[in-house]
């Protein structure tokens, strides 16, 4: 059974925390509150980096290296998409060749964090063990903007961790999560080791919640070229 | 009507739409699905720094202020560039005096709500002056000068329309100028002075021409040479007339890379 708006906790994503004071208060306010989209956007442009992670995590089921002569292009995808598809999976091969892992079951995309009353929503990561065990989060971007010098400080990253943590909560398997951050495209790789428990992630996770929940505002519009892509335009008063 | 592949609100930008004007399958590749683009073109980066640097321009002073001009000049170590100097010098002969107020870079939407055709247009303006009751738009360009006349391109079309709505609510009457600042252009386009019959007839075109992206399942490119010469997707479209190899890294098999 479906939950009902009134059941779900508040929802947020990494796009609200980046800086919630300068967007459009009225957005946020109806995407926290789980208010039900008037408008569908512009999906399609997921489905090829959707269908490598998907591939990608396939190829992982039990414990070894990926291997380019596992992946085919998709028939159902247009020419262009199919060599992208071959360009990125190669270059995944590449650049994690000689490192077996498993992949864990998927985590939910809505990952609950009762202690704040929200819960946390984005596309579930590709999260392996290594041969020895160690707990492994493979970010993969396909010819995305660069997240930031320091990567451990990026609300990408920051959100990762807070997400993985509230989905693994039961699940102690050390201090320590290896997050490699890989675009297949520009074939960049950097690799961090994170604390998901540390005390400095429930601050700035809770820091980050408070801002967005001041900045929620419904009477709060603020136009710009986000507008294109908002899902409540249609009772917008700035659109009247 | 396609609508795998659009949202249920299309965002038309003058840049989006001069792109599916172009050819409907650079459209498919780069803001439909997004990929990346296989032979980047020439970098913006001048153009940006022209654009910023007027900002800073009125924002600190005025631009008819020679000290201010030499100070920002001399603040970016370009005291000595006659180049950029001039770019300055020519855009203050263009820029109002006195105006009443002035903005730069202002984001400015419009909706088009007659379903089945829903789109959201958004343009960038430069600056925004209100000079007496006349709101003064100016788009800045580096670049070199292709038409005549403001009011013939299609870009500057959709800019009106975004900005008509605006200069409504204020009650001015709206002038669209582009300020063409490089030394090889001597005089700038005609400006735009768009009537409410204009901006009209301007809207029914974009409802046109995303009634026809929305039908348009094939995306066909326009496959000429000079126009896939100079596309940034020619090493990646199946259409293109003058492929070559895309500009991204290529991965060796076995091997591994390390660092950014």
């Amino acid at each position: 059974m479906e939950e009902s708006e009134e059941e779900l906790l508040p929802k947020i994503t990494a796009a609200s925390l980046r800086d919630p004071a300068q967007q459009c208060g009225r957005r946020l306010a109806l995407e926290l509150g789980n208010r039900k989209r008037a408008t569908w956007g512009d999906n399609v442009r997921w489905r090829l980096s959707d269908r490598i992670n998907a591939d990608i995590r396939l190829a992982h089921t039990e414990l070894r290296s990926a291997d380019p002569t596992w992946f085919h292009p998709p028939t159902d995808l247009l020419p262009e998409q199919q060599m992208l598809y071959t360009v990125t999976t190669r270059a995944y091969c590449a650049l994690f060749a000689d490192r077996p892992a498993v992949a864990r079951d998927p985590i939910e995309w809505s990952v609950d964090v009762p202690e704040l009353g929200v819960r946390l929503v984005g596309p579930p990561p590709l999260i392996l063990d290594d041969e020895h065990g160690a707990l492994e989060v493979r970010l993969l971007r396909v010819h995305q903007r660069p997240l930031g010098p320091d990567l451990a400080e990026t609300v990408e990253v920051r959100f990762l961790v807070a997400r993985i943590r509230a989905a693994l909560h039961e699940d102690r398997d050390g201090p320590e999560v290896r997050v490699c951050i890989a675009d297949l495209v520009d074939a960049t790789y950097d690799e961090i080791t994170v604390d998901p428990y540390d005390s400095d992630v429930d601050a700035w996770l809770e820091a980050g919640v408070a801002a967005v929940k001041l900045a929620a505002d419904e009477t709060r519009v603020r136009q710009g070229h986000e507008c294109a892509r908002c899902a409540y335009v249609p009772g917008c008063k700035a659109h009247k | 009507m396609s609508d795998k592949w659009w949202p249920d609100i299309i965002g038309l930008s003058p840049t989006a739409l001069e792109q599916w004007l172009r050819c409907p399958r650079e459209t498919l590749l780069g803001r439909v699905l997004g990929l990346p683009e296989s032979d980047p073109g020439a970098s913006p980066d001048r153009g940006l720094f022209v654009h910023n640097l007027l900002h800073q321009l009125h924002a600190q002073g005025s631009c008819h202020d020679a000290a201010h001009v030499d100070d920002l000049l001399t603040a970016y170590g370009l005291e000595d560039d006659s180049e950029t100097r001039g770019i300055l010098e020519r855009h203050a002969r263009r820029c109002p005096h006195d105006p009443t107020s002035g903005h730069h870079e202002v984001d400015l939407t419009r909706f088009y709500r007659k379903p089945p055709v829903m789109f959201m247009a958004s343009a960038r303006i430069d600056a925004l002056w209100i000079v007496g009751d006349v709101l003064d738009a100016r788009d800045y360009k580096t670049g070199f000068r292709a038409i005549d006349r403001v009011a013939d391109d299609p870009k500057a079309r959709l800019q009106a329309w975004v900005l008509a709505r605006f200069a409504d609510r204020k009650g001015l009457q709206l002038r669209l100028r582009w300020e063409y600042l490089a030394t090889e252009v001597d005089e700038d386009p005609e400006p735009f002075v768009p009537d409410d019959d204009d901006i009209d007839a301007i809207g029914v075109e974009l409802a046109a021409v995303v009634t026809a992206m929305r039908a348009d399942d094939a995306f066909t490119g326009h496959a000429e040479p000079e126009l896939c010469a100079r596309c940034r997707y020619r090493s990646l479209c199946s259409e293109s007339l003058a492929p070559g190899e895309p500009s991204w890294p290529a991965v060796l098999l076995g091997s591994s890379m390390q660092g950014s």
